[in-house]
């Protein structure tokens, strides 16, 4: 018995305290689980009458149940015997002759909300860190212990459809607007209100008066109709939101249709079977797996400690700088803006403000701490009030001598010790690096437009860069909220040397003479967030055509653009997206095919989706694995994490290599070679993958 | 024992705009903050170093009372730098400057932040006391009986305000408006409307003529007053390039319809603005090796009879130059805040004339004419607008700023103040 310990408070009360040993959180480990039923036994026997279920760790009720476990389960029954024990303890919970009450305060998800729908009432300690949640469909699973059951039965169908597909976090106040807690009891007044509502429910019709409180719910639920028309709108919307890629929550959706009317047992055997599947699918696995992976990269070690950021600063105002002062503005932290004239500022500080105003309306902030945050923002033309800026990060034009001007400049105006960041993305670090005077403090930060969606950041070190640096920028980056992924020097960096080939080989399709819109279609069918025709629009075609142009300067042959885009660029002058017309004519919201286009385009010809996916995606897995070769990224798990929140690529398929695996190096090593064939050196296999193909390895 | 002077180490002010236009949605915490964010950047000081914000402001908006302690959050102070509002009227940003000084030659504290702040577009409307004794009525009453026959009562004059603005700007001792002051002070010193509206067209060409020569440019600091539209304003709205003295002669009296000569066009604008100064003993600079834009020497206030408190000006001048042993002819450049043209001329007239100083001071000669050359020379509040807590603030910034780029020694910044007294600065560089 280490992880409970079983306390009287006084008489005939008694406090069950969850203290996982070993762990910052409490988890509802098997072990856990087993030791919990045990306590149960011991209760059942005593002549105890109510019991506190509460946790000893900080911020933490029930984290939930363990990953790990589920993760390495590989047959349907031992995932239904790993359920069917848990539900067992969880039933024997519930029936309780003695009155059980959670006492819920920080986080109390997954597993941790079940086991408190288990119990006879619910009372939540009000604080920031307390939100309750049934996140399952974030790892492709869903509510396992009793929360399809228990759930709706408490808060109604209409709220918790809304918890479970969408696995949405909610804090105490709306945990007590929707009944999902008896009561919420302000931190600091717990010795005081825990008594008064233990006293509350001492006798039975104070029970009842609370259990009368929760029926109140949506008396509309209670007809049929009513709830066919719930579950087919809330079916719509799940199919618009995941494509359909996501089986999860349509799987949660089924289950609570199917057993709304069925009693705890028999819907508990639904809840098992329908859990059992999904969580030996390979969506499931794929998204533990990246949930592992987005952990490791909160946790990176580093040989040096992090300075604190307090004081930013960002030379340029172009759509990067603009995203980049609203991240760091946002981030908490002063941020001063270096512009060549100062009228520039206007149009910043109005970007900047729509992207709050946005988020203000998703409720995601209030107008009374951007008003804040805003003022923290200040303007120069200038390079005046640098002195106790930490971090200046350079966001202008792509031109070495005006970044080196730009060094010079924020070398001679900050302190000493301060880091200067460029968000470059086609000069090579280690060259613009030469410049600098403190070469330690120089790193590149390479963002993904727009900045406020895009997660990722890429931090480039140079030859020279400290430990300190790297870890300073690092902290940042996470503290920020973005995924930072630490990549080595080169051409495009990681992501846009490995996307510009897939980009590039669609054009290549396209100019053979496939409809560009069944191009798009099939990678859009294969996840991927935009077709990629699309996507050269939304980026610009003069960016992709200089990109292309550097890439081909850096890696040659295989690296050639498109046929398609010189004339594109050049003599049609068509630039994508913000001018209205590229490959596509912009119209609102509508797109259509650009005719213009069609001159450069060969007859039209077919070619079925999975060949367009498979040359487009094989691309992109070949340059990966030179990148994996080259040593660009450490892992394949970076480098899966770094495509995903930078590109978008479908979490579900668990990442660009991890999709590799499920298909084989093998078989790519093949497909590529007669692809080689085919189209051209540019297929040319990666020594990598012919490695691991003839040695039959994997990626992972 | 002589006191020590007191380093100003850099001044910045926001742009002044006319009331009710393009400041009209920031409020004097948000438009303080943005000058004084900017100001401390640019000294190179981290905020941590000061030991207190003490900002001047009369209308003290009701959102935060001591809006100086909201001032100072939203600049970048942390929470453990204190905070102070001051208020003397429109010497408010003056006062937060004199404040400073007198805690530093207390030795209370190193370094200082001194700011004046207006924002008049955003003085309230108040419900008349009639309304408000209806409105606490209703809300005290217990039945709906008790409710009916309180609602009987309501009359329409109830919903006339009273505008904040206007009682503000009304005298309590003498219960006279400003502006009828400035009557008073015409009829004394016998000004005419003529003289009054060439004072006033002056002082626009001036601030047009400085505006257009950059003059403004290291004291004025862009403020983006729209962030929905992205829009910025980077000089004095008030100052009106085209206004010629024919549309100043149209301008009917405000003050006094029948037979008075003070118009708006020959008064002081309503107007929103914020200025700021980092103030430190001289030593203390020398010993942190910073390059001060100037000094001040030493100050007064004074009192006199709130009808003719536009003489402020010449009161406060002869305390405190009696003080100094100083001469009026001393001062290479002046500042007299021109709250209405009639009355900055009445202090002209009044340091001119023997009778004047005689009468009051008790003086055998007058103290002196005042070469035009040397007073506002960049123009003043009836062209550029007076944000009551901001003008004594920005005369001293502005004044040093001067001194300096006319490679200048002594200056004197004097201004009247509402409900009757003066102020007057001795400021120096090097």
């Amino acid at each position: 018995m280490k992880n409970f310990t079983l306390n009287l408070i006084e008489n005939k009360t008694a406090e069950l305290i969850f203290d996982m040993q070993k762990e910052k959180v409490n988890k509802l480990s098997t072990q856990a689980l087993s030791e919990l039923d045990t306590f149960l036994d011991e209760i059942i026997e005593s002549d105890l009458e109510t019991i506190i279920i509460k946790s000893a760790k900080q911020g933490i009720f029930i984290a939930g149940a363990d990953i790990k476990e589920i993760e390495s389960m590989s047959d349907e029954l031992s995932v239904k015997n790993m359920l069917n024990h848990g539900n067992e303890i969880f039933n024997k919970l519930s029936t309780l002759k003695q009155t059980t009450i959670a006492l819920i305060e920080g986080a109390c998800m997954g597993g941790g909300l079940e086991l408190a729908l288990s119990c006879d009432f619910r009372v939540a300690i009000d604080g920031s860190k307390t939100k309750l949640a049934l996140p399952e469909v974030k790892l492709g699973v869903m509510p396992g212990l009793g929360g399809t059951q228990r759930l709706p039965k408490l808060v109604g169908l209409q709220n918790a459809l809304g918890m479970i597909l969408a696995g949405s976090v909610i804090d105490t106040r709306k945990a007590d607007r929707i009944g999902l807690v008896d009561k919420v009891i302000p931190k600091g007044y717990e010795e005081f209100q825990i008594p008064e509502f233990l006293q509350s429910i001492s006798t039975p019709s104070g029970k009842q008066k609370i259990v009368e409180k929760r029926k109140s719910k949506n008396f509309l639920e209670q007809i049929p109709f009513v709830r066919d028309y719930m579950y087919k709108k809330a079916h719509e919307s799940l199919i618009q939101k995941t494509k359909g890629f996501y089986p999860a929550p349509l799987r949660a959706l089924e289950t609570i249709k199917k057993t709304w009317d069925l009693s705890i047992y028999d819907g508990l055997k639904i809840e098992t079977e329908e859990f059992s599947k999904l969580a030996l699918s390979e969506v499931s696995k794929n998204m533990i797996n990246l949930f592992f992976i987005s952990e490791a990269t909160k946790s990176k070690k580093f040989d040096a400690v992090a300075k604190e950021i307090q004081s930013t600063a960002v030379i340029g105002g172009g759509v990067m700088g603009k995203g980049i002062i609203w991240l760091f503005s946002n981030a908490g932290k002063s941020v001063r803006v270096k512009l060549r004239k100062i009228e520039q500022m206007g149009d910043i500080i109005k970007s900047v403000k729509s992207i709050y105003t946005f988020l203000i309306k998703r409720k995601k902030t209030t107008s009374h701490d951007v008003d804040f945050k805003i003022s923290s923002i200040t303007y120069t033309d200038k390079y005046d009030g640098l002195q106790n800026v930490d971090l200046a990060l350079e966001a202008v034009l792509e031109d070495e001598a005006v970044k080196n001007e730009v060094y010079a400049n924020l070398e001679k105006n900050m302190k000493k010790d301060a880091i200067i960041a460029t968000n470059t993305s086609s000069i090579s670090i280690n060259q613009l690096n030469n410049s600098l005077t403190c070469k330690e403090n120089f790193v590149g930060l390479h963002f993904f437009n727009p900045v406020d969606r895009m997660p990722l950041v890429e931090i480039i070190p140079s030859k020279h860069t400290s430990q300190e640096t790297l870890a300073t920028v690092y902290k940042f980056m996470l503290s920020s909220g973005k995924t930072p992924v630490i990549v080595d020097d080169c051409a495009g960096f990681l992501v846009n040397r490995i996307l510009i080939p897939y980009v590039n080989e669609a054009l290549f399709i396209a100019g053979e003479g496939v409809n560009i819109e069944t191009i798009d279609k099939a990678l859009s069918n294969f996840g991927m967030p935009m077709g990629p025709i699309e996507l050269v629009d939304t980026v610009g075609i003069d960016v992709g055509y200089k990109v292309l142009q550097i890439l081909q300067n850096a890696y040659g042959q295989r690296m050639t653009p498109a046929p398609l885009i010189e004339p594109v660029y050049t003599k049609l002058q068509l630039l994508g997206k913000k001018s209205g017309s590229g490959f596509y004519m912009y119209k609102g919201k509508e797109k259509t095919i650009n005719t213009q286009v069609n001159t450069y385009i060969q007859n039209q010809t077919l070619l079925s989706e999975d060949e367009i996916v498979k040359r487009c995606i094989y691309m992109m897995i070949n340059e990966a694995a030179r990148c994996l070769e080259e040593e660009i990224v450490k892992s394949s798990e970076e480098l899966d994490l770094a495509m995903i929140m930078g590109t978008g690529f479908p979490p579900f398929r668990g990442g660009l290599l991890k999709y590799a695996d499920s298909i084989g190096t093998k078989k790519i090593y093949e497909e590529l070679e007669n692809l080689q064939n085919s189209y051209g050196s540019r297929f040319e296999p990666a020594p990598l993958i012919k490695k691991l193909a003839v040695s039959n390895k994997k990626f992972y | 024992m002589r006191k020590e002077r007191i380093a100003i180490i850099d001044g910045l002010r926001s742009p002044i705009a006319k009331a009710n236009e393009k400041f009209k949605n920031m409020q004097v915490d948000t438009l303080a903050s943005i000058v004084i964010r900017e100001l401390v950047l640019k000294s190179g000081l981290s905020h941590d170093e000061f030991d207190e914000v003490i900002v001047g402001n009369v209308a003290q908006p009701p959102h935060a009372s001591n809006v100086a302690k909201v001032i100072a959050a939203r600049s970048g102070f942390s929470k453990s730098t204190p905070a102070m509002t001051v208020n003397r009227n429109c010497a408010s940003g003056m006062e937060a400057i004199t404040s400073s000084a007198l805690r530093l030659w207390q030795d209370e504290g190193e370094i200082y932040l001194a700011c004046g702040a207006e924002s008049m577009s955003n003085i309230p409307f108040f419900y008349n006391q009639g309304y408000k004794e209806f409105l606490f009525g209703l809300m005290s009453s217990k039945t709906l009986i008790q409710k009916i026959s309180i609602l009987k009562e309501f009359k329409p004059s109830f919903l006339k305000p009273v505008i904040g603005l206007v009682s503000g700007l009304t005298d309590p001792i003498s219960g006279m408006i400003m502006g009828k002051t400035a009557e008073i002070l015409a009829k004394d010193f016998h000004i005419s409307r003529e003289e009054q509206d060439a004072f006033s067209l002056l002082s626009h060409q001036k601030a047009k003529k400085a505006r257009e020569n950059g003059i403004f440019t290291d004291e004025i600091l862009p403020i983006i007053y729209d962030d929905k539209k992205g829009l910025m304003l980077d000089y004095d709205d008030g100052v009106r390039d085209t206004l010629t003295i024919e549309s100043l002669k149209k301008l009917k009296p405000f003050f006094d319809r029948r037979s008075g000569t003070i118009t708006v066009g020959n008064s002081s604008q309503v107007s929103d603005g914020a200025s700021a100064c980092i103030l430190m003993k001289e030593s203390t600079a020398k010993k942190r090796e910073l390059k001060p834009i100037g000094y001040l020497k030493d100050f007064s206030y004074v009192g006199l009879e709130a009808q003719r408190m536009g003489l402020g000006p010449i009161f406060a001048t002869q305390k405190l130059l009696k003080k100094r042993r100083m001469k009026l002819s001393d001062f290479d450049l002046i500042e007299i805040n021109e709250a209405f043209a009639a009355q900055v001329i009445a202090n002209i007239k009044a340091f001119a004339s023997k009778e004047f100083c005689a009468k009051h001071f008790n003086m055998r000669n007058a103290m002196g004419e005042i070469d035009m050359d040397k007073l506002n020379v960049n123009g003043g509040a009836v062209a550029m607008g007076h944000p009551v807590g901001m003008s004594g603030n920005r005369l001293v910034v502005h004044i040093l700023k001067e001194l300096k780029r006319r490679n200048l020694q002594k200056g004197l910044a004097t201004l009247c103040i509402g409900g009757g007294q003066g102020a007057a600065l001795i400021l120096e560089v090097e």
